[in-house]
């Protein structure tokens, strides 16, 4: 394209009128637009496609499912294979096992087979756990049976 | 690999997207392969295919839902390779794992391309 000064001044006017356009809608606008900000388990749903590899939250995979998780006493879902440290650990799972358990899975039970280094940022961590108890109380994700 | 055997067996597949699907079996045969070489040269040996994988099947409807379904594990898949690098103490493992990791971001990468999504959305994952 070649720049010539008219080129120059109807981009100028084309900027000057989409400026004066943006004005007129903010000023028209009633309201500004409310901005909706993730909740924790929405987050945490995201920080939870990492674990997709090997868990679901209704079934069984390389990993135990997830619904029934919160208050379940580790090494407990029938018919899937555990490591003896993670079914002798006595551990029940909450708030605060689950993060202390995922900050780092191998120190707090040697010997599980989930080898995964952790998570090891704390907000992450919380947000996870927020989606893991969310979807154990949504009848949608973790119904009866689950 | 069992997971991409059901996806090409559904029959809810075009050609192009069963073709791929295929295609990226035969890469985790390839890792399956990998895997258990290395677990034979530590002295192991390693662990046998489950003789049943359970997997949603009532949900996938669609070759959308197949594709979804094989990115989230993909996705997944990367992730658990990303965790579980950290762990191994034999050089060998690790980089056999980190192979298989840069396999499974590209399945991951392709399949949200298939998606409309935007193949690489961030930077960093773990």
């Amino acid at each position: 394209m070649t720049v010539s000064p008219g080129t120059l001044g109807a981009v100028a006017v084309a900027a000057v009128g989409a400026v004066a356009l943006g004005l007129a809608a903010i000023v028209g606008s009633p309201e500004p637009a409310a901005i909706v900000l993730p909740t924790a388990a929405e987050r945490g749903e995201q920080v939870y496609a990492r674990c997709m590899g090997c868990h679901s939250l209704d079934y069984d995979r390389t990993g135990p499912r997830h619904c029934g998780l919160v208050g379940r006493l580790a090494g407990s879902v029938a018919d899937f294979v555990y490591s003896e440290e993670m079914k002798q650990s006595g551990i029940t799972w909450d708030v605060e096992s689950l993060d202390r358990f995922l900050a780092d899975p191998a120190g707090v039970v040697p010997g599980t087979l989930m080898t995964y280094a952790g998570v090891a940022d704390e907000g992450e961590r919380g947000d996870l756990i927020a989606f893991l108890v969310a979807s154990n109380a949504d009848p949608e994700r973790c119904g009866e049976g689950q | 690999m069992a997971a991409y055997q059901l996806g090409a067996e559904s029959g809810l597949l075009t050609p192009g997207v069963r073709a791929l699907a295929i295609t990226f079996q035969g890469h985790h045969k390839e890792h399956i392969d990998a895997l258990a070489a290395a677990v034979r040269t530590l002295g192991g040996e390693p662990s046998q295919a489950k003789a049943e994988y359970i997997f949603p099947v009532s949900k996938l409807k669609a070759e959308r839902d197949v594709l979804e379904f094989a990115a989230s594990l993909e996705r997944g898949a990367m992730s658990a390779y990303a965790g579980a690098i950290p762990l191994f103490q034999d050089s060998a493992l690790a980089a056999a794992a980190a192979s298989i990791l840069a396999d499974e971001s590209m399945h991951w990468a392709v399949l949200r391309g298939a998606l409309g999504q935007d193949p690489v959305p961030g930077a960093l994952f773990s």
